[in-house]
């Protein structure tokens, strides 16, 4: 067995949302064509009236990370097939109910969008394995770049998009923050958040799927779990200290435990019921991923030494933030697989390795997306009870 | 020049820190680990950066060059499309 090629992606897609499962799937078309001119699409679960909640997954952001999109047409696949045949779903030692499957796409919308960088992979499957960008063509009259090590002309999708993406502006001149503005660097921001046709099909697919509430992005490596935030330290306590308010530009990103502690004292302001959620519904993702092939990962705080700007889980997040009308959408990044001796093979493990890790993760995917489902319908109960 | 590899060991975070804020070293923040004395973490680094850190007063390690090593992987990509067959009922 091998890694899905870009076209095989494309494909599975389509099959799942083809004729046996036109009752509950609906193929979606992303706006914006890539720099090569490739037309990406997304599949949309769910079965039977108006879904009052979902869970967003994308993956193939960074294209050297091959696995995550098979991660997650293997998801879409077992889900779409086992919702048909009224079955169960075992990955490893991890295991969904048929019932279980039937309340994920009976109350949920799952939005899988699999591959949003495919110029990228195909370029990292064909011609550069290392490569993590986008392919955006270098801009005339930039200076040519040195290639090797995923370094070239092209934009890293996730530092694109629109939160505290300013970073020398909006980060402290000290916070070593993991970005760049070096148009040749491998994790290089872009000319403006939302430069990149790929970033904005990422944010179409929230644009237009409001009834989303949790989304998680699919990277690797390392085996961890990560919630909002990316920028610095969570508090709870203080709604005005945040990332919208420019009067604490240049303050931002230091982390309470780098040495001699935070001289400007910020720390990003999340409400403790959504911090609690996250821990929740992470912790059941981690303990299923466990379950499947007994790999532990962390579950933590996206934010450690190194902070992060203009990311998808925080964009994702910070949305409602800004503007009220809009439902809260909590922000996961997932990091598949362990570190391993070669880098590259980190990125991409020998297929046979990839196997576990594929339905570990997928495992982990189901637990959330049942885990929330329940929570869906739970509140739904609850609503009944103060309205009946 | 080549890209390899490096395990970069420092004495404190704030030397950690520095890797990022003053060298401008590609690392892989998920891998840093405290250590006996100090911290290491994993990254890429040409020749050049890795005499410029060791000037610095970091102990690197150098292991493979990551794009000769990458090629290795090309042989476990998918050729031609595994779904074709499958997909004719979709036309
Ligand atoms: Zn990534």
């Amino acid at each position: 067995m091998t890694y899905l090629n870009v076209d095989e992606v494309e494909t599975a897609i389509a099959l799942a949302a083809g004729p046996p499962n036109a009752g509950f799937t609906e193929l979606i078309t992303l706006p914006n064509q890539t720099w090569e001119g490739r037309t990406c699409h997304a599949i949309r679960v769910h079965h039977g009236a108006a879904a009052r909640s979902g869970v967003y997954l994308l993956g193939g952001i960074h294209a050297r990370e091959w696995g995550s999109p098979d991660i997650l047409v293997n998801f879409v696949q077992l889900l779409t097939d086992a919702y048909r045949n009224g079955t169960g779903i075992t990955q490893g030692g991890a295991a969904v109910s048929a019932e279980q499957v039937r309340a994920i796409v009976d109350t949920l919308d799952v939005v899988v969008f699999p591959q949003a960088n495919p110029d990228g992979r195909h370029y990292s499957m064909t011609v550069d394995p290392m490569w993590r960008k986008n392919r955006r063509p270098a801009d005339a009259g930039d200076p040519g770049c040195p290639s090797g090590g995923g370094n070239g002309p092209g934009v890293d999708i996730n530092r694109n998009y629109d939160f505290l993406w300013d970073f020398p502006t909006t980060f402290s001149p000290s916070a070593p923050v993991a970005t760049s503005a070096d148009p040749c660097s491998e994790i290089y921001y872009g000319p403006g958040a939302f430069s990149e046709p790929e970033t904005c099909n990422v944010g179409w697919l929230l644009d237009h799927y409001p009834s989303v509430g949790y989304f998680i992005d699919i990277h690797s490596f390392g085996e961890d779990i990560l919630y909002n935030w990316g920028d610095d330290d969570d508090q709870v306590t203080d709604p005005a200290m945040n990332f919208s308010d420019p009067a604490y530009d240049g303050k931002r990103g230091i982390p309470d435990s780098t040495p001699g502690g935070d001289p400007d004292k910020y720390q990003e302001y999340i409400p403790a019921d959504d911090r609690h959620t996250l821990i929740t519904l992470g912790t059941m993702m981690r303990d299923a991923i466990q379950a499947a092939h007994g790999r532990p990962y962390t579950l933590k705080q996206s934010v450690g030494l190194y902070p992060t700007s203009g990311t998808s889980d925080d964009y994702a997040y910070s949305r409602s933030f800004l503007d009220s009308s809009k439902d809260t959408v909590l922000g996961y990044t997932i990091e598949w697989g362990p570190q391993r001796s070669s880098i590259p093979k980190s990125f991409h493990p020998d297929y046979p390795d990839m196997v576990p890790i594929i339905e570990e993760v997928t495992a982990g995917l189901l637990a959330f997306c049942l885990a929330a489902a329940r929570r869906t319908l739970d509140a739904a109960l609850a609503d009944a009870h103060t309205n009946g | 020049m080549p890209n390899y590899h490096v395990t970069i060991h420092g004495a404190d975070r704030e030397a950690m820190a520095d890797l990022v804020r003053a060298h401008h070293v590609r690392v892989y923040g998920q891998t840093l680990t405290e250590e006996d004395t100090g911290y290491r973490v994993s990254g890429l680094a040409d020749e050049d950066t890795i005499k410029q850190l060791q000037g610095a007063g970091y102990r690197v390690e150098q292991h493979e060059d990551v794009d000769e090593a990458a090629q290795d992987s090309l042989r476990h990509v998918g050729q031609g499309n595994r779904f074709l067959n499958q997909a004719g009922d979709l036309r």
